[in-house]
């Protein structure tokens, strides 16, 4: 039972995988406070370490291409332990849209609206997102192409600003940090922005391809979300030198310090800007996965009269998760990572070799 | 089927309308009013200046706000006063932020930081240290990094209360003066994000920009008096504009300053046309360092004085001689100065670590006394392909007719 029948493009699909990694890529400093200068190594490390699940994650779509994320675990796992994983699953996906939905809120409150009570933005953003989501797929994602070309044209243009207080020693010196660092910072990048790739097994029986496009297409993507990331580390790290790690956002002090001349400066709307744009995009993607995860556990037929409800709920649950920003950055450094590899790593991993124990997905009778 | 497609137009219909209501109702409801900030209720901060209480433990914070309008909200009876150009507002407090707290309650509008031009600390205030005052400038969201700092020679307050012809307030003009310094070369600017990197760096000294107030026939003026030298966020001395100048050339990166030289033969003035600097450093066997400035540059000559007598194909290679004695001199002196203070205002040490990270953790604790016995070589290189309109002087031969 597809409840969504909308169906969008493989190409469509690569650019919402680069905005999906985008979004994480300005929000780096549950990063930067670990590794400070070695950063960039560690995103690096992070994407190499990723990259086999990558491919995982490509054969499961080219195994089960009918079939989204809760009917891959009904069928290899049974009708019970396949919905009590669709269950866990439905709880990663809420908490993940939640966590987003408060960044979004904590962000805006944060640097541009101060006074403005945070569920205030989260409805908002809850409201535009509803209509997005009650369209389908195709609504969903429509947009990813430009907000992928807005936050690369804005990405470079503030380089370039900046390119005259970038200092190449301040990548100096390179791995001497105790290897914990290196290995916690690896495990954050390929399991928060990386490893959150996971929710594209709930999308993929809408997109249109074939066993080879569909590699190609998250591959790309990636590879397009993972250089962002890469970039912005490093040209964070090459300006601020040895205070990144003292910023709450080391990306929005970067664009606040552009100045060429007396009219070029104070650039930090535009990274406010995309920021807004590429979490709104997550948000809305995580936000329609959610529903889609509960209608297809429910088996209801029509989401539409679920997505305002499962909005509150996100807004809700989102107020609940941390007492504060500082609560959260302690546990995304500490707690989220291990949570978070079971959903994106090891259950993959298992449904992958259970399916090619069992020989699924069975060939259907004629 | 006709009453169908009524129905359903009707329904459109509706659904168009309601979602006009809706948005209608949610831009009025959700525009913003909660930070809804009016420029007259403002009051826009341009400079932030603290300094030592009188008579007390606490600092005492001014304010300086640009006026926007010739009626203020603000009180003149606590702690405020106007003056021609600008607000000045003054509070005392424990901390920064405890300080402009204490302002809010004589003042009718709110502070507005984002066009801060300046941060100017007294120079007693940085004696005693000034990481404890840092947290504010580094957690407030108004509050921007790039803005330039200082340490004024006198009270704060002196400074930011200047009325000054140029500009319509100090902080404007140290704002401007810094960044016309800043084309010259870019040691000269210190931004609050330079000051925080390296009060962060335990063996590296920072300097600030000095600046004083003085009055020249009944006017009020500030000028840049120098930089001061600070260790581990502390203030310990400070370096006048010529020893400045040293630093200046010991960092490379010189853009177009005058360089002045003298000689038994006559008085010369350099403009630089480019001037940089490489250093290397190297680690000595018996645990001493080694550093050796290679200065390289094309100046011009901006004025003569002398070489009576002298023809041009003669003056060139004195004029050479005289601006590398100049520049290596003046490099050796800042630097001796450094050296005696134990002040690593070159960053040399941030160099051993990022290059020799596992020897710089034997030398850290004793970098003090390995920097004040660094073994210094200037090594000083200049071409004069520039003279200016004229290529001789009125006092050089061939300068008078009588000559020819």
């Amino acid at each position: 039972m597809r409840i969504d029948k909308g169906q969008i493009s493989s190409r469509l699909l690569l650019f919402s995988v680069a905005c999906f990694l985008q979004s994480s890529a300005l929000l780096t400093a549950f990063l930067t406070e670990i590794t400070r200068q070695d950063s960039w190594i560690v995103v690096l490390l992070g994407a190499i370490v990723y990259l086999p699940f990558l491919w995982l994650l490509g054969t499961l779509m080219a195994m089960f291409p009918e079939q989204n994320l809760i009917q891959i675990l009904d069928e290899v796992y049974g009708p019970v332990l396949g919905k009590i994983l669709g269950l866990a699953y439905l709880w990663f996906f809420l908490t993940l849209s939640s966590v987003n939905l408060t960044d979004l809120a904590d962000f805006t409150k944060g640097t541009i609206m101060f006074r403005t009570p945070a569920p205030a933005m989260s409805a908002v953003c809850i409201l535009v997102s509803a209509i997005a989501v009650r369209k389908g797929i195709k609504l969903v994602t429509k947009f990813s192409p430009l907000f992928v070309i807005v936050a690369i044209v804005t990405m470079t243009l503030s380089t370039f600003l900046v390119i005259n207080q970038f200092k190449l020693e301040n990548f100096l010196p390179i791995f001497t940090l105790p290897a914990k660092s290196y290995f916690q910072g690896t495990h954050i990048i390929a399991t928060i922005p990386f490893g959150e790739m996971v929710v594209y097994l709930m999308i993929h029986p809408n997109v249109k391809f074939s066993r080879r496009e569909i590699r190609k297409s998250l591959f790309w993507g990636f590879a397009v979300g993972g250089l962002t990331l890469w970039s912005t580390t490093l040209r964070d790290i090459g300006v601020l030198g040895n205070t990144v790690d003292l910023f709450t956002v080391p990306s929005l002090i970067t664009f606040r310090l552009v100045q060429v001349g007396p009219s070029i400066s104070r650039t930090e709307i535009l990274f406010a800007i995309i920021l807004i744009m590429l979490l709104f995009y997550k948000i809305t993607l995580l936000y329609y996965v959610a529903v889609l995860t509960i209608s297809q556990l429910f088996k209801i037929r029509s989401y539409n009269h679920l997505v305002l409800v499962v909005g509150s709920l996100m807004i809700t649950y989102g107020l609940t998760l941390y007492p504060s920003p500082q609560k959260q950055a302690a546990s995304v450094q500490e707690t989220v990572p291990v949570i978070w590899t079971v959903f994106e790593i090891l259950i993959p991993t298992l449904t992958f070799i259970l399916a090619k124990i069992r020989k699924l997905p069975k060939a259907k009778e004629a | 089927m006709i009453r169908k497609a009524v129905k359903m137009l009707n329904r459109q219909r509706l659904s168009l309308i309601a979602t006009v209501l809706l948005a209608s109702l949610l831009i009025t409801l959700l525009s913003g009013c909660w930070d809804n900030r009016e420029l007259d209720s403002l009051f826009i901060v341009t400079g932030i200046a603290l300094d030592k209480a009188p008579d007390s433990d606490l600092i005492t914070v001014t304010l300086q706000i640009g006026k926007t309008e010739s009626k203020t909200g603000a009180s003149s009876e606590s702690g405020s006063q106007e003056d021609k150009n600008a607000i000045i507002l003054k509070a005392s407090g424990r901390t920064p932020l405890h300080g402009i707290k204490r302002l809010n309650f004589n003042s009718s509008r709110s502070l507005f930081y984002e066009h801060n031009q300046a941060v100017l600390f007294s120079s007693e205030l940085a004696r005693e240290g000034l990481k404890e005052y840092l947290d504010f400038f580094l957690r407030d969201y108004e509050s921007r990094m790039e803005v330039p700092v200082f340490v004024t020679d006198g009270p704060t307050d002196r400074i930011l209360a200047v009325d000054l012809e140029q500009e319509q307030s100090a902080g404007m003009y140290l704002a401007r003066v810094i960044q016309d310094l800043s084309k010259l070369s870019p040691y000269y600017k210190v931004r609050m994000l330079d000051f925080l990197s390296r009060t962060r760096e335990e063996t590296v000294s920072a300097l600030i920009p000095m600046v004083a107030a003085y009055d020249e026939e009944d006017l009020q003026k500030l000028q840049i008096c120098g930089m001061a030298i600070f260790k581990d966020g502390k203030m310990l001395d400070s370096l006048n504009n010529y020893e400045t100048l040293g630093y200046i050339l010991a960092m490379g990166d010189v853009k177009l300053i005058g360089i002045e030289a003298q000689s038994e033969k006559g008085h010369v003035i350099f403009n630089t046309i480019n001037l940089d600097t490489k250093r290397d450093v190297k680690l000595r066997q018996d645990g001493g360092v080694q550093v050796k400035l290679s200065v390289e540059g094309a100046l011009g000559i901006g004025e003569l004085k002398g070489f009576n007598g002298m023809d041009f194909p003669k003056v060139i290679p004195e004029l050479t001689k005289m601006a590398e004695e100049r520049i290596k001199e003046q490099i050796a002196e800042t630097f001796e100065k450094a050296k005696s203070l134990e002040a690593d205002i070159y960053a040399i040490g941030s160099e051993i670590h990022r290059k020799h990270p596992k020897k710089w953790e034997q030398m850290k604790s004793s970098w003090g006394s390995v920097f004040s016995n660094i073994d210094l070589t200037v090594d000083v290189k200049v071409e004069i392909p520039e003279t200016g309109k004229s290529m001789i002087s009125l006092e050089m031969e061939g300068a008078s007719h009588e000559d020819r």
